[in-house]
């Protein structure tokens, strides 16, 4: 038995809420020997509780309850994100404003992929800061500026 | 009702159900303490972990309907308490909660932990602290609610070999803390 196959062996007797004996590999071999005293060190601080709860929650959580339930998060934010786009669709399509005439909205495909990276690193930084609802609304906006600006073919109106 | 004349979480979770609050409130002060200490783990810190368990009770009220009371009601709230914590913890910044840690090991809280055990409680607790929201759930799933590896791997919905591999490189770490003893 090799090392590695030793300590293996001896996480999943652990796991398995088997006794972690003595080995004849242990016993030939004084650094599996401590790594089997330190596993059992580290299972015994594991087990102590991070905290215990000083306080009884059962009322603070009656009283949430008896307050009127949110409507989630994610679908309020989605159901936002998607008004915005229709809207910017619709305004695109009646007002047949073509803003991707402006020179700083021209395809520049070098300009396009520093833009992504920005929007990517942008996209992290708020993901990291706001909640699901946040970044969906974000995400609802951009994509409204961007139809707005680069009016697909299919949003166009033909004459 | 179980040996102690208490009633069993199945019949609270089944008046709980039919709207009774008070069968409701006596399955969180059964588990409160439990869902607590898994929370506290991934959260690092007790406010944060007291807000997750609310929420996670809270949201268990609402979802009772779709509930099976034969299934265990603590495992099932503390899932999504680790969940809510988990959230919580992806939107802060990690903090050392040093003071805390040592507070949870304070031997008056637990007589019967040596001098030796609480050293270690509390340079694993610090070595914890350091680790990664996810690294400290799969901590909680396996130390606070003992859950076995099938099961983990079921609750993350990831292969047992990964469980297991994940399990076994983050012991390794905190091994590292751990000195010989003596040393």
């Amino acid at each position: 038995m090799s090392c590695r196959e030793f300590r293996e062996a001896l996480w999943e007797a652990i796991d398995a809420g088997r006794a972690a004996g003595g080995s004849p590999h242990a016993e030939a071999c004084p650094a599996c020997a401590g790594y089997a005293r330190r596993a059992a060190r580290l299972e015994a601080a594991l087990s102590v509780p991070a905290a215990e709860l000083n306080a009884d929650l059962a009322r603070a959580v009656a009283s949430r309850l008896a307050r009127p339930a949110p409507e989630p998060e994610g679908r309020a934010a989605l159901a936002g994100a998607a008004a915005l786009v229709l809207a910017a669709v619709a305004a695109a399509w009646w007002r047949e404003v073509d803003l991707s005439a402006l020179p700083a909205l021209r395809f520049d495909p070098d300009a396009l992929l520093r833009d992504a990276g920005l929007v990517l690193r942008v996209w992290r930084d708020v993901g990291a800061r706001a909640g699901a609802g946040e970044v969906w609304t974000l995400a609802g906006v951009a994509v409204a500026l961007w139809l707005s600006t680069h009016r697909p073919a299919w949003a166009r109106r033909t004459s | 009702m179980d040996p102690s004349g208490e009633p069993s979480d199945e019949a609270l979770a089944r008046r709980a159900q039919g709207g009774d609050a008070d069968a409701f409130g006596a399955l969180v002060r059964r588990h409160q303490g439990r869902v607590f200490r898994a929370a506290v783990r991934v959260a690092g810190n007790r406010a944060d972990a007291e807000d997750a368990v609310q929420e996670a009770f809270v949201r268990a009220f609402r979802a009772l309907v779709r509930f099976d009371p034969l299934r265990p009601f603590g495992a099932w709230v503390a899932k999504i308490a680790i969940n809510r914590a988990l959230t919580r913890a992806s939107r802060r910044k990690p903090s050392a909660s040093l003071e805390e840690a040592e507070r949870a090991v304070d031997p008056a809280a637990s007589p019967e932990a040596g001098a030796a055990r609480a050293a270690d409680a509390a340079e694993v607790r610090r070595a914890v602290d350091g680790l990664s929201a996810s690294d400290r759930a799969l901590l909680a799933l396996r130390y606070d609610e003992g859950l076995p590896v099938s099961e983990i791997a079921a609750t993350l919905g990831v292969r047992q070999g990964a469980v297991k591999v994940r399990l076994l490189r983050l012991r390794e770490r905190l091994l590292d803390r751990l000195g010989e003893e003596g040393a």
